[in-house]
């Protein structure tokens, strides 16, 4: 038991002691996880604010009782501005929310027949958060189903029940980001798309970057990159071959993931496109091209992150560690894409959320289904920008000295081969 | 004509001055010793002229070439093997001769293959994976490498370091042999009965300075030892 005990210790000084350990399983996640929930709760605020200002716009072709109440209920039960309009104004950035109350509705309910209202929202861009306000609208007319059914039919004698389910919805939502106005069952088939593929995508990324992370620092584990340095070869030629060695792993991975985007569009989005017409675009030759070109920049440039990350390893397992570190900003993104309407965010996050090369790629199917092509046109330019930047760094770093003596050390102490002969 | 020109050369690593004014020169043909403790910045000055690191100040001089500014026509001419080198594990030992040989002679690399078969002595273990060889073969091999293309300078970091004794013996009669072929020759060793037997002078370094030159026996008669060792360790100690 003693022994055992023993043992337990030594573990724990091994691992505790470990500041690699440290930074990237307990600090990380003491960062990311807060940040998350900063931005969540930001965007989370702004939505409340949102609801709580809000301006919502009737269209009212009824002008009965019952759309009457409607309004009055809106106004002085539940506190929320209205605005009569017309249809011209459904998809104005004003409102919240726009319901169009149509000719016959309070007929239709007096004859006990479902009545049917159409909402519109408005979104910045799809997610957790935006959500809540896509079905803003749903939520008023809910209630007022409820009051209705609770406050007035009770009194009159009728049952309640009856009324169940009498007021039925069609709702529309504008998304900002796409340019488009999609169906509330549209919309719930494209969160899949949004929700689902960055993690493959992020899942992929993270293999190539620790591919690549190993293909310098394999050369200082084994001992082979000193030999390397001496050849009769110049050093831009050096870095060209590990980035092609990269450049090759990307190409490896954009045509695994040809095949496999081919296998989806062919059980899942093409099922989506064949149903939502109206809202895709066809998935001509162009747009794959560009979907693959923007894959294969955005692998690159890991690839190229990978590679400077190997330039501070010494061996593989150091690269390996380093490259997790690295992947946790990337999984911000992934996150923040997810939870977050980067909309409703102050403009320089916004700004700074798409001036980095993940991103579009993360985004891609999204766009993709919606045919925001412009947007593959916007990663391609960023991710072209990025690629200069981190190829133009790994030029000057193979170029000097540092390629041998750079190191991340974690806090060891530093061990100066140079010096030991 | 000088193999090899070092003048006042001073190395610093961030605030760390690894090496101070270091000077010593030798012909072209000779088998010249770099000796030192651990630490004492053989290694440093060996990486210097072999244009892995830039001097923080003084010169180097390769036949001529400064390695700051001719580094590349320097890598040319000389061929270096760092004290831990290591291969290609996936290749056979064939094939890495073969990579090697093809980059600095595309046409008629095979001349090199052939002589570094020759002086591997791996015989049918050189179609073997780099991999599954020993310390030993792994060592014959990088050495192999190393002389192959008869480089006018071959800059030997402990070029015996852990082997056995009838493969460092083998070693040793490899770098005579090549420098019979007109190879000149810089090494560094912890053993110094086996730069005895190679060198024709040697430099004794401690802590970054050379504090003695000279041929073995004129170092033994001027510090009065019997032999190397005791010079050595008379110098490293005092």
């Amino acid at each position: 038991m003693s022994a055992l005990i023993e043992l337990i210790k030594k573990e724990m000084k091994e691992t505790f002691r470990n500041p690699r350990y440290l930074i990237f399983t307990i600090l990380f996640p003491l960062i990311l996880f807060p940040a998350i929930g900063y931005l969540y709760s930001f965007s989370f605020q702004t939505f409340r604010e949102r609801v709580a200002t809000a301006t919502v716009l009737i269209v009212d072709f009824d002008e009965d009782v019952l759309s009457r109440l409607f309004i009055k209920y809106l106004n002085e039960t539940l506190g929320i501005n209205t605005i009569l309009g017309d249809l011209g104004d459904i998809n104005s950035s004003k409102y919240l929310a726009a319901i169009i109350i149509p000719e016959g509705f309070t007929e239709r309910l007096r004859n006990q027949e479902p009545a049917e209202v159409e909402i519109y929202s408005r979104i910045g861009s799809l997610s957790f958060t935006s959500m809540g306000i896509a079905t803003y609208g749903n939520t008023l007319i809910n209630r007022f189903e409820d009051f209705l059914r609770q406050d007035i039919l009770s009194k009159t004698g009728l049952d309640p029940e009856f009324f169940n389910n009498m007021i039925k919805t069609r709702d529309f939502v504008y998304v900002e980001e796409w340019g488009k106005t999609v169906t509330a069952e549209q919309l719930n088939a494209l969160a899949f798309q949004v929700y689902f593929v960055p993690w493959l995508i992020f899942g992929l990324i993270i293999s190539i970057l620790q591919v690549s992370a190993a293909m310098l620092s394999e050369e200082k584990e084994y001992k082979t990159l000193e030999t390397l340095l001496t050849l009769p070869i110049n050093r831009k030629i050096l870095a060209l071959e590990k980035i092609i060695g990269s450049m090759i792993v990307s190409l490896a991975a954009t045509a695994s993931y040809a095949v496999g985007f081919v296998i989806y569009i062919y059980f899942g989005a093409e099922l989506f496109l064949a149903n939502f017409p109206e809202i895709s675009i066809s998935l001509d030759y162009m747009v794959v091209l560009l979907l693959l070109l923007l894959f294969f920049l955005t692998t690159l440039i890991t690839g190229g992150l990978g590679l400077i990350i190997s330039l501070f390893t010494q061996d593989t397992k150091t690269a390996e560690s380093l490259s997790g570190g690295v992947s946790m900003p990337i999984l911000f993104l992934v996150l923040m894409g997810s939870f977050v309407d980067v909309s409703t965010l102050p403009t320089y996050i916004s700004a700074i959320y798409y001036s980095l090369p993940y991103p579009y790629l993360m985004k891609s199917f999204e766009y993709l289904l919606v045919g925001r092509t412009d947007m593959f046109f916007l990663g391609i330019a960023v991710n072209l920008v990025w690629l200069i930047i981190i190829l133009s760094v790994l030029a000057k770093m193979f170029d000097s000295e540092r390629l041998l003596t750079m190191k991340v050390t974690f806090g060891r102490k530093k061990k100066r081969s140079e010096e030991e002969g | 004509m000088k193999a090899v020109v070092v003048e006042n050369l001073v190395k610093f690593y961030g605030k760390f001055q690894a090496l101070y004014n270091v000077t010593f020169d030798f012909e072209e043909g000779e088998i010249f010793g770099l000796i030192g403790p651990n630490g004492a910045g053989k290694s440093t000055t060996l990486r210097i002229i072999a244009t892995l690191l830039k001097p923080s100040k003084g010169s180097v001089k390769i036949f001529g070439l400064d390695v700051v500014k001719d580094a590349n026509k320097i890598r040319r001419i000389i061929s270096y093997l760092p004290e831990e080198a290591g291969a290609y594990k996936y290749l056979t030992g064939y094939e890495y001769l073969e990579m090697m040989a093809k980059i600095y002679d595309p046409k008629n690399y095979s001349e090199y293959v052939d002589f570094g078969i020759k002086l591997s002595g791996l015989g049918d273990r050189i179609y073997s994976r780099i991999g599954e060889y020993s310390k030993g073969m792994m060592r014959r091999l990088l050495m192999a490498r190393a002389l192959m293309t008869r480089p006018k300078l071959a800059i030997l970091d402990e070029p015996t370091a852990g082997m056995d004794v009838v493969y460092a013996t083998e070693i040793r009669r490899l770098i005579k042999e090549v420098n019979r072929e007109g190879v000149t020759i810089l090494l560094s060793s912890h053993n110094m009965l086996e730069v005895e037997y190679l060198c024709e002078r040697v430099a004794i370094i401690n802590k970054g300075r050379v504090v003695a030159l000279g041929s073995p026996d004129e170092l033994e008669e001027r510090y009065e030892s019997e032999n190397l060792e005791e010079v050595f360790t008379k110098l490293v100690k005092g």
